[in-house]
């Protein structure tokens, strides 16, 4: 699990032979400072990491707030540094449910930009339960009562061995969630290894822009496991980042492989490689609440009514302040029935809006202001 | 068994060797294959590769995803194929979505549940009877496998009985169906049996249309037979059915490649089938662990432990277009809006007669602005219904 394979990922058919019973997840869970490449296991899920050696220095359990009815067990948390001697490079910190569950995990503030200002917010996906975004922002290196298990420890880790961490993190993460699971990861980077580059890009995003676009796909494919064989992601702000991702460099392997084996012909395998060249990361709008489609709707039925209802009104009572008059009580009684119709529909109705509540998961330190 | 892109499951733990060379047939595995890098789950013991093939996937001209790798797995029985698996998956991940298998939404077949309709996520599973033809329309590893049974003269039944999924999200699907010969169920009615039609076992009804307009009932989970006659067919494809929910968790869990967390998945119409419930397993699993480790005190323990065990696998429930939607919400509106509507209009006019007048008026237009703005909202609306589209993959045999 900690090392990386290395081997391509073109997967053509594999035959497992398992002679265990039962459910057999690893008991034993990595031992703090246990070195990783490639990725981590955090409770059934693969967590990417940047190339480089990580260290595990944390380890912790938390209770999501939020999520009373669910029998989700706990959220683990781990820590992880990457470290140039004495100084921490970076550290990873992942949080993940124990239990798969069934209604699906909302979404985190991050992705909606409410209560935190955050430089830049991507939703790559906000479809029923299903949540996926990017989010870039600066964190304070802060450690206090309230800190996550998990934080604290991780400090206690780089005190004892006298490591250096930096004031403040650059930091790009994800909040990734199905019906069953949440996975929230977040990546922070020394400013200093920013270096030279500095001055470039757009100094409020933290030159992190076009490395969260990138690492959104070995984010995902680590969500389904599907990390062997795929080359870790460079450490933003290297010139290895600014080349193609490891993930473009998988599929057009896997596309000449499937050439050469037959399976495309020249024709189909040139158009293919065009399409991959030019594919872009899909992104969507953050999702509009309950509520506020109720609001808009009905807000649009009060608008669009209020020239037709005066007109029959007016031609009942051919009085045009009588008809005034009725379309303000029309007005208000269709208001309040159509907003409560609506509510009713998108709460409980055959296609209801999954709402998806913010869901607080363990973060290490505390988003900047 | 021959190794190529194996990996091994040993006391639990992946040990993975690859090699390069294609599959080939005649290979025996059990409990779980990996198809381009997603785990397809087998039920009972011994399964023998009998076919394995790449198709492309009509209309899809503008999406690169490699190709469909397809494979079949023969489970043979005194030289009978008694059952078989048919795994379809693609080979490069996309970006926009695999649509939802036409199966999803059949009311013909012998059942259909949606477990997930949202845009881009689907999972659904169905039950079909499936004739066993092989032709140039059919799934390359099909047309391998029909090959590979003729040149070891294993027989087939002419009928199957198809328990099917398909689970799809933004980048990847994987469609796996498992065909059954109806013997295993062990009455002879049911093996003789060559018209296991929904007509015939559970006879003509408007049930897609009784379901969608009583949405918020659950659908029963065994259906009575047409008449007496067919009592054991009935029965034997309910056991089908529920078998199909059973599998509904580990199907999602191999999409996931946590398949080693499964315990052992029975056959339908055996009774360890009757015991299976992987998600549950799995949920307990992951309790008990944290329990013996001390995250979770004893009465958290007691309380989660609780609430996964009343949980069920929730089924969407089938989806409705927006023109459906559109009626019922503005049927609803008119119905409900009636007596407030009339009232004010009555407290203002102080006349039954003016107030009727006003009110008629008021209704029909209402009813056409209401119809067109709604109708609106749900095909361009920032919630708008669905846009997936079917995706029809290539089959084995013929679904009936």
């Amino acid at each position: 699990m900690a090392t990386h394979p290395g081997l391509p990922a073109i997967g053509v058919l594999a035959l497992l032979l398992a002679v265990a019973s039962g459910a057999s997840r690893a008991e034993v869970p990595p031992a703090i400072g246990t070195s990783f490449t490639g990725w981590i296991d955090v409770a059934g899920k693969q967590v990417a990491l940047p190339e480089g050696d990580w260290t595990l220095v944390a380890r912790g359990y938390s209770r999501a707030p939020q999520m009373t009815t669910d029998a989700y067990g706990a959220i683990e948390t781990v820590i992880l540094f990457r470290q140039d001697h004495q100084l921490v490079d970076a550290f990873v910190a992942a949080s993940r449910n124990v239990v798969p569950i069934e209604e699906g995990w909302g979404t985190a503030n991050e992705c909606l930009g409410e209560d935190v200002e955050l430089p830049l917010i991507v939703n790559y996906d906000a479809t029923g339960a299903h949540t996926f975004c990017g989010f870039v922002g600066a964190v304070r290196n802060v450690v206090t009562s309230d800190s996550p298990s998990a934080w604290r420890d991780a400090a206690s880790y780089g005190k004892a061995q006298e490591l250096v961490p930096a004031r403040q993190w650059s930091m790009a993460g994800y909040r990734l969630s199905d019906r069953n699971d949440v996975l929230d990861v977040r990546y922070h980077f020394n400013p200093v290894l920013r270096g030279a580059v500095r001055g470039k890009g757009d100094p409020d995003d933290l030159g992190l822009v076009d490395w969260l676009e990138s690492m959104r796909e070995p984010v995902r494919i680590g969500f389904y496991n599907g990390l062997a064989g795929l080359a870790p992601m460079p450490m933003p702000w290297t010139a290895a980042a600014g080349g193609p991702s490891p993930v473009l460099t998988a599929k057009l392997e896997q596309l000449a492989a499937l050439r050469q084996g037959g399976a495309l012909d020249e024709r189909q395998y040139q158009a293919q490689k065009a399409l991959l060249e030019k594919e872009k990361a899909r992104s969507v709008n953050a999702p509009v609440s309950n509520e506020t489609l109720s609001l808009m709707k009905t807000t649009a039925e009060a608008v669009t009514a209020a020239v037709p209802t005066y007109l029959g009104n007016f031609l009942v009572l051919q009085d045009a302040s009588f008809a005034a008059q009725l379309l303000g009580i029309q007005t208000v009684v269709d208001f309040a029935h159509d907003f409560g119709i609506e509510w009713a529909w998108n709460s409980y109705g055959p296609q209801r809006l999954r709402e998806a509540p913010t869901i607080e998961l363990p973060v290490a330190g505390a988003l900047a202001d | 068994m021959s190794c190529w892109f194996i990996a091994c499951l040993a006391a639990g733990l992946a040990a993975e060797a690859r090699g390069a060379a294609p599959p080939a047939a005649g290979d025996t595995g059990e409990r779980v294959i990996d198809l381009a890098g997603k785990q397809v789950v087998l039920p009972g013991g011994a399964w023998i590769v009998a076919g394995h093939g790449f198709d492309q996937v009509p209309g899809f001209d503008d999406v690169a995803y490699g190709a469909i790798e397809n494979v079949v797995l023969f489970r043979v029985v005194d030289s009978r194929v008694a059952a078989f698996v048919l795994a379809q998956r693609n080979v490069i991940a996309t970006e926009r979505g695999w649509g939802f298998a036409p199966e999803c939404h059949r009311a013909d077949l012998l059942d259909s549940v949606v477990y997930d309709g949202a845009d881009g996520h689907s999972f659904c599973g169905f039950v079909a009877q499936v004739a066993t033809t092989v032709d140039a329309g059919s799934a390359a590893a099909w047309r391998s496998a029909a090959g590979f049974a003729a040149g070891r003269g294993l027989a087939m039944p002419a009928t199957w009985l198809m328990a099917g999924y398909r689970r799809n999200n933004l980048t990847d699907t994987l469609d796996v169906r498992y065909y059954f010969d109806p013997a295993l169920a062990g009455n002879p009615a049911v093996a003789a049996n060559r018209d296991l039609s929904r007509a015939r076992i559970y006879g003509a009804s408007t049930k897609s249309l009784v379901e969608r307009a009583m949405f918020w009932r659950d659908k029963p989970d065994r259906e009575p037979p047409a008449s007496p006659a067919v009592r054991a067919e009935a029965d034997a494809v309910n056991d089908l059915r529920a078998w199909l929910g059973h599998m509904r968790y580990a199907i999602e869990v191999g999409f996931e490649n946590r398949a080693d967390e499964l315990p052992a998945v029975p056959m339908p119409w055996t009774p360890a089938d009757q015991a299976f419930h992987p998600e549950l397993s799995v949920r307990l699993a992951g309790l008990e662990q944290l329990q013996a480790a001390k995250v979770l005190p004893p009465q958290e323990y007691a309380r989660q432990r609780a609430i996964a065990e009343e949980l069920s696998a929730p089924a969407a429930g089938h989806r409705w277009t927006a023109e459906q939607l559109t009626v019922v919400k503005a049927m609803t509106d008119q119905v409900s809006g009636a007596v407030s509507y009339f009232g004010s209009d009555l407290l203002y006019t102080g006349s039954i007669q003016n107030a009727s007048q006003v009110w008629a008026l008021d209704q029909f237009l209402d009813a056409i602005r209401y119809t067109s703005l709604e109708y609106a909202w749900q095909r361009l609306g920032p919630r708008r219904l669905t846009t997936d589209q079917p995706v029809t993959l290539r089959e084995a045999g013929r679904v009936r």
